[in-house]
């Protein structure tokens, strides 16, 4: 990673000698979430299991976000104010109970999500991300009180999942074909890079494996989804070192449902490795 | 009368969690139980994002990089050890997550206290791996770091400032 952009401060005035430290923050709030992703069709309702797997007790905040998946396959968060007035009725329609909840170390609970379709509502699927985090702990009257000449930092990461809820309503057709499978090497690591198109009124997932002439599986990306906003995107799967040196000559890469989905076939495509 | 046990697969510390979702009428001669395995996911904070220490001089930046590298700019006079955050994710077996970052800057505060005038920002975050990655294959487990930049103003009045970023993993 490269650094673009150098601010310089003005140098003024004398200089104040403050030792800076920062206090490393115990870990507080880990958590476990499942199941990852959960499609409800009309009427229907599910549960989400959160537990607390850090050795402290924490309280988990739950919101309902927006995202959009980019061409990259990226996710940018957005805002109420961006929403189209189909991000805005997934808003209102996807409902979940509770939305604050304290944990116990090893303790979980299930989250309850229902859905209260509005009436008229045009057939398609509805998405929120449901995030769950933990509160940071409230400040202790010491961490404000600072040694009288130095400057100390704390800083407390707030971590937490996102995973995507989905409401399908009608009959949702969904196709996707795959193409321009080509080998990419890069310092950081090799991958081989394809384009996944999509069409149709629904999100399509699953998993990219890559088979060689002889049957044997040479990698496998699991969990790769192309949202309804995007008809095209990239997807890199990423090659172990053994991979890499099995990758010749003809590979076929098939694009699956997950096995416990099915496993049915969703695309495929071959491409010659040299 | 359908009783139906769901159970978290995943590794370690969570032997105990079943949840029982329905136990309804007994008035039926047969019963069937099902089990199912639900995909899970885990994220704990293993290392804190550290700044080592910094004599704020007539002030500068400090940026430590996702990557370990660190930039700095301006007056700032800094040793000790300077890390990124490190995180670990466990979940299903060759699968994809994703990062997210904020795209703002946080704010920290003299003693936490958000009326406070004292305050420093956070900004710049970044992660790495950049972009999607792949959980093990073996084990289903990958970590990542995340790094940002501080910024130090002249005679930053002295006391502890703290504040919060927000780092999410995203599944798809």
């Amino acid at each position: 990673m490269t650094v673009s952009r150098f601010r310089h401060l003005a140098m003024a005035g004398a200089a104040l000698f403050g030792a800076l430290s920062s206090a490393p923050a115990a870990a507080q709030g880990d958590l476990l979430i499942a199941p990852t992703r959960v499609i409800i069709s009309q009427g229907g309702s599910s549960e989400v299991i959160l537990s607390n797997i850090g050795s402290e007790p924490a309280t988990y905040r739950i919101s309902a976000e927006l995202r959009r998946m980019t061409e990259d396959g990226d996710f940018h968060e957005v805002t109420e104010a961006e929403a189209t007035p189909a991000e805005l009725a997934a808003l209102q329609m996807i409902t979940y109970a509770p939305r604050r909840i304290t944990l116990l170390p090893g303790q979980p609970q299930s989250v309850r999500i229902s859905i209260r379709q509005p009436e008229g509502l045009p057939d398609g699927e509805y998405r929120v991300h449901l995030n769950f985090r933990a509160v940071p702990p409230a400040l202790k009257p010491e961490d404000g009180a600072g040694s009288a000449t130095g400057v100390s930092i704390k800083l407390i990461p707030v971590y937490g999942i996102t995973i995507p809820v989905f409401v399908r309503r009608g009959r949702l057709d969904v196709s996707a074909t795959l193409a321009n499978a080509h080998l990419v090497k890069e310092p950081g690591g090799s991958f081989v890079e394809l384009d996944l198109t999509r069409a149709g009124q629904r999100s399509v997932y699953g998993e990219f494996i890559g088979k060689s002439a002889r049957g044997e599986v040479l990698f496998d990306l699991r969990g790769i989804a192309a949202y309804p906003e995007i008809t095209h995107r990239k997807v890199q799967i990423p090659l172990s070192p053994d991979a890499l040196a099995k990758l010749r000559g003809p590979v076929k890469i098939e694009y699956r449902e997950l096995p416990e989905n099915g496993g049915a076939l969703i695309a495929e495509t071959a491409a010659t490795f040299p | 009368m359908r009783n139906s046990l769901r159970f978290v697969a995943v590794g370690a510390a969570l032997a105990a969690a079943s949840f029982a979702t329905s136990a309804s009428a007994a008035a039926s001669a047969t019963a069937t139980a099902t089990a199912e395995i639900l995909q899970s996911l885990t994220l704990t904070a293993d290392t804190a994002l550290d700044f080592g220490q910094i004599a704020a001089n007539t002030g500068g930046t400090v940026k430590v990089n996702a990557d370990s590298t660190v930039v700095q700019t301006g007056a700032v006079v800094w040793t000790g050890t300077r890390a990124p955050a490190g995180f670990t994710v466990t979940g299903t077996k060759g699968a994809s997550v994703v990062v997210t970052l904020p795209t703002v800057a946080s704010t920290l505060y003299l003693g936490g206290n958000t009326a406070s005038p004292s305050k420093m920002t956070l900004d710049q975050f970044n992660v790495d791996p950049v972009g999607g990655f792949q959980l093990d294959a073996t084990t289903g487990k990958a970590n990542f770091n995340v790094g940002g930049r501080l910024t130090v103003g002249s005679a930053q009045t002295a006391g502890t400032y703290s504040g919060t970023f927000a780092v999410s993993v995203e599944y798809q």
